[in-house]
């Protein structure tokens, strides 16, 4: 017996991501096998899976079947039936009540009235111009045209696929932009799959027409990526398609091209979904923004907009339907946001923060040349982690003194075969050369069930983390692993190349790497080869046991980097790819910092140096830590080397160790975390001069309160604007903060305060602060953290509340010269010491 | 007249303390004596004893929230005002306690 739930499925967006998602979790609380049928293509799924739902592409009013079968047959068709009568006919209302990870969205977007659509940050920076609305073009369904006989079709089927792979071939080696390099190759490599053109034959072979055989077999792959599970290969169903795309236009070489898309001097860049090759085929300097429906942050699409410094949001469902081009519109690629046609307040507010956000830069920019090194001077060097040679290039930029992690794994996947020798020496010579002297780390290919490679063929493991990975596999692929230990030891003749080994977890596996790096060694000196038979090397520490032998590891290895993402993860016993245990695992936890402690007092009991490269290396608050535990080094993206720098200047060597020893001695992580805000930059004073501004832009309360959090924001000394301007607002709601006097003292009690604060803003043309209020010239912002440890700064706070009072006080802050002396009238009349510069005091309790 | 107050409001951190200066300010500027307990984030300071309640002509309660310990006013004359109000307008609100 089986149940049939016919119905046309109602919704006009069709059966998308979260219609599937919620017909699944009815289906999953049922035994009964439950497939979804789509009557008019033809398509079923197995109604557990969300992406094969989505993958019968069923469209609104076309008629659906749900088959029921199993032991609970009747209870589970009463429950679907009821949730597609009852439920399923409202899922398509109010997609913005989902809220993706990312941040609020800013009050004077919120209040301005203009359109917004969330997606999520898929590459930084904000971008103001106009809409040019990209086709979407749908996989699968070209035109079905037979030219000839099954054998005439098959032989254009196979001249399209070489045609394509040339052409891609061609424009991959002149390809100036490493990334774009690298994503040409990657689609090469699936132009040249013996499956896919394959799967496409049989179709023509079975009588379809050629353009429609590769739709449908690039779709099924497409599929077979979707349903793995795996987001990386997911977004990679995208790049499928651009390949089929680029082989049906090579079936009819001398057909017209597709009408160029015209871009202007300000174009955003909106499609459902754009193919990397999409992307790379329009003028690159013309587009300024991309926002597109599909595709999360690991797509090859965004991966090239980062790398060339393009906003994305992605995600932005239905977004090219909501768009027309020519619309006014703003993507702000740093919080998943597109406003469309954007008021003036929005777009004034968009202005300021990217002022605020050129001071930031230009606040680090100190950095750049600086040792990284503790306020007093110890030295802790901070390198970058890297996996392209462009990577590598920006973190150099960036400030970076080294790559202190170089990921091998791009140069492997999305390709058919792994990288010769020469090409990976070429990438890792290129590197060394950028370096100029300064240590770049080479890690072998780390790679498991996790990763897959095509031309390894790794069988499913039921727990990839923990099973047949990285070194394990050594010994299996020995040509493999010889060829690139080849290409490093080749390319530390170049530079100071470290050649470095993942997921040991023993003694003797140290062992073995290092017989096997000498043996290639012998082979190169034999062959006359240039290389480095001076080479350091070394091992990840991210396996706990590796921790508790670092003694005897250090006696067959020259020096150590922790892991720290996979060394907590393998600590507590915490998959961290399931969202469900993020908040287990913690890398603050004290648990986890008296495994470090064992880690760096191992190594240089055995003089051997120690560095770290996951994470944690980049959360400033994660500073006294670092530095307190003796790393020698700290690895972090580039986009973080010069915070990471500049968190380490702020710390005193000596209170660092103080404040490790308190952290050692807590129980949670939470209690760490505290414990660092609280001995962090509290000790900084309440106002300086980059806190105050005497002339300010604003020209109403909330560009005032705007501008305030983010003075404070720009000073490090909140860690969120958006929210610290929300509890201002909050406050705000239950009374005004205008005192009269021409003055209004805003404030709030928020955990995004880092430290306790005051800001000011003196307002050239006085604003309105409540209805029927005299205007406010001048505006106080306090700003405190929650059971502030400062009662200190609660007393002075109130000291110069009791100030304003003053008529002398007030007409002198007023008339106040310049920040500085604002600055110093505001730190006076709290009470505590003058100010003595605008940043750079020491932030740990030293 | 001998006033004495409470000032707090929802954050405890400015207003309760502006408005306790401001009416101090202002009662000795019209010639009365008064003594202002806050009750802000620091907690109770300048605390009202029993003599000075006891003592006292009228109560003034500038407050934004409720107030703690509000027993202790029991029988006495209580005025209630806004911390705002106590802020913009002391005088007027010390003036107005001895009708």
């Amino acid at each position: 017996m089986a149940v049939e739930i016919a119905f046309s499925f109602p919704l006009p967006g069709g059966l998308h991501a979260r219609p599937a998602s919620r017909l699944r979790e009815e289906v999953v609380l049922f035994r009964s096998v439950v497939m979804f049928l789509n009557r008019v293509s033809g398509a079923s799924a197995s109604a557990r899976s969300v992406l094969a739902l989505v993958a019968t592409r069923t469209g609104h009013g076309e008629p659906c079947v749900l088959h029921v079968q199993g032991e609970d047959e009747e209870s589970a068709s009463a429950a679907l039936r009821r949730f597609v009568e009852k439920e399923l006919p409202a899922l398509d209302e109010a997609p913005s009540a989902r809220v993706p990870a990312g941040g609020l969205v800013p009050r004077a977007v919120s209040m301005a009235g203009s359109r917004v659509h969330r997606g999520a940050p898929a590459s930084g920076g904000v971008f103001r111009g106009r809409a040019v609305v990209v086709g979407a073009r749908r996989p699968g369904a070209p035109a079905d045209e037979r030219t000839g006989t099954t054998e005439e079709e098959l032989e254009r089927l196979d001249a399209a696929f070489v045609r394509a792979a040339t052409a891609l071939r061609t424009r991959r080696d002149v390809a100036v932009h490493e990334t774009e390099r690298e994503v040409l190759g990657a689609h090469l490599s699936i132009a040249e799959d013996p499956g896919l053109r394959t799967r496409a034959s049989l179709a023509v072979s079975a009588g379809s027409g050629a353009a429609a055989a590769v739709g449908s077999a690039a779709e099924h792959f497409a599929e077979v990526f979707r349903a793995s599970g795996s987001a990386l290969l997911a977004e990679r169903a995208i790049d499928l398609h651009d390949v089929a795309e680029a082989v049906v236009r090579a079936l009819a070489p001398d057909a017209p091209p597709e009408p160029p898309v015209v871009l202007g001097d300000d174009s955003i860049v909106v499609a459902a979904r754009l193919g990397p090759a999409q992307l790379l085929a329009l003028p690159r300097a013309r587009v300024r923004g991309l926002i597109l429906g599909e595709g999360g942050t690991l797509s090859h699409t965004v991966v090239l907009a980062r790398a060339f410094g393009v906003p994305c949001v992605t995600g932005a469902e239905g977004i090219d339907r909501i768009l027309s081009t020519g619309d006014e519109v703003i993507v702000d690629g740093e919080r998943g946001l597109v406003v469309v046609a954007p008021k003036e307040a929005v777009t004034r507010f968009y202005e300021s923060q990217g002022d605020f956000l050129v001071a930031a830069a230009r606040r680090l920019e100190k950095f750049r040349t600086a040792r990284g090194a503790s306020a007093d001077g110890r030295r802790i060097e901070v390198g970058a982690n890297v996996g392209t040679v462009e990577e590598a290039r920006s973190a150099f930029e960036n400030g970076a003194e080294g790559i202190g992690l170089f990921r091998t794994e791009l140069m492997f996947l999305d390709r058919d075969q792994p990288p010769t020798e020469e090409e990976q020496y070429e990438i890792l010579a290129e590197t060394a050369r950028l370096a100029e002297g300064r240590p770049v780390i080479v890690r072998t290919l780390d790679v498991g069930a996790d990763k897959p490679l095509a031309w390894l063929r790794l069988p499913p493991e039921r727990n990839p983390a923990l099973g047949y990975r990285a070194i394990r596999m050594y010994a299996e692929h020995a040509g493999l692993v010889e060829g690139q230990l080849r290409a490093i030891l080749r390319a530390a003749a170049v530079g100071p190349v470290k050649v470095m080994f993942p997921m040991v977890a023993t003694p003797e596996e140290a062992r073995e790497l290092r017989a096997l790096v000498d043996r290639v060694k012998e082979r190169l000196a034999a062959d006359g080869v240039a290389h480095d038979a001076a080479i350091e090397v070394g091992v990840m520490l991210e396996v706990p046991s590796a921790v508790l032998s670092v003694g005897a590891i250090a006696r067959e290895v020259d020096f150590f980097s922790v892991g720290s993402n996979d060394l907590a993860q393998y600590l507590f016993a915490v998959d961290r790819e399931d969202t469900r245990l993020a908040h287990l695992g913690s890398p603050f936890h004290p648990a986890f910092l008296k495994l470090l402690e064992a880690a760096v007092a191992g190594a240089h009991a055995a003089g051997r140096w120690i560095g770290l490269c996951g994470e944690i290396g980049g959360r400033p608050l994660a500073a006294p830590l670092l530095l307190g535990l003796g790393f020698d080094e700290v690895s972090v993206s580039p986009p973080r080397v010069l915070a990471a720098k500049a968190a380490f200047r702020r710390t005193r060597w000596g209170g660092a160790r103080a404040i490790l020893a308190d952290a050692l001695s807590k129980a949670t992580a939470g209690e760490v975390e505290a414990l660092l805000i609280e001995r962090g930059p509290s000790t900084r004073t309440l106002v300086d001069a980059g806190t105050v501004r005497t002339v300010s832009g604003s020209r109403s309360r909330d560009e005032a309160i705007r501008e305030l959090a983010d003075l404070l924001q720009l000073t490090l000394r909140v860690d969120d604007a958006d929210r610290v301007e929300d509890a201002i607002h909050a406050r705000e709601e239950t009374a005004s903060t205008a005192v009269g006097l021409g003055i209004a003292i805003p404030h709030c009690v928020s955990p995004h305060v880092r430290a306790d604060s005051i800001a000011a803003v003196r307002l050239p043309h006085p604003v309105s602060w409540d209805a029927g209020e005299e205007g406010v010239s001048l505006a106080i912002l306090i700003a405190v953290r929650p059971g502030s440890a400062g009662d200190r700064h609660l007393k002075t706070i109130a000291a110069l509340s009791r100030r304003l009072c003053d008529d002398g006080f007030r007409e002198r802050l007023l008339a106040a010269p310049d920040d500085a002396a604002l600055a110093a009238l505001l730190s006076e009349a709290a009470g505590a010491p003058q100010p003595s510069s605008a940043e750079g005091r020491p932030a740990a309790g030293g | 007249m001998r006033i004495v107050a409470v000032t707090a409001c929802p954050t405890g951190i400015a207003h309760t303390y502006m408005a306790a200066e401001r009416l101090e300010k202002a009662a000795k500027k019209l010639g009365h004596a008064i003594k202002v307990e806050t009750q802000g984030a620091m907690g109770i300071e300048n605390a009202l004893t029993e003599a000075d309640v006891k003592a006292a002509d009228v109560v003034l309660l500038a407050v934004g929230i409720p107030v703690r310990d509000r027993a202790r006013f029991d029988g006495r004359r209580v005025v209630e005002a806004s911390v705002q109000e106590a802020i913009r307008n002391p005088e007027g609100i010390v003036a107005s306690l001895g009708t």
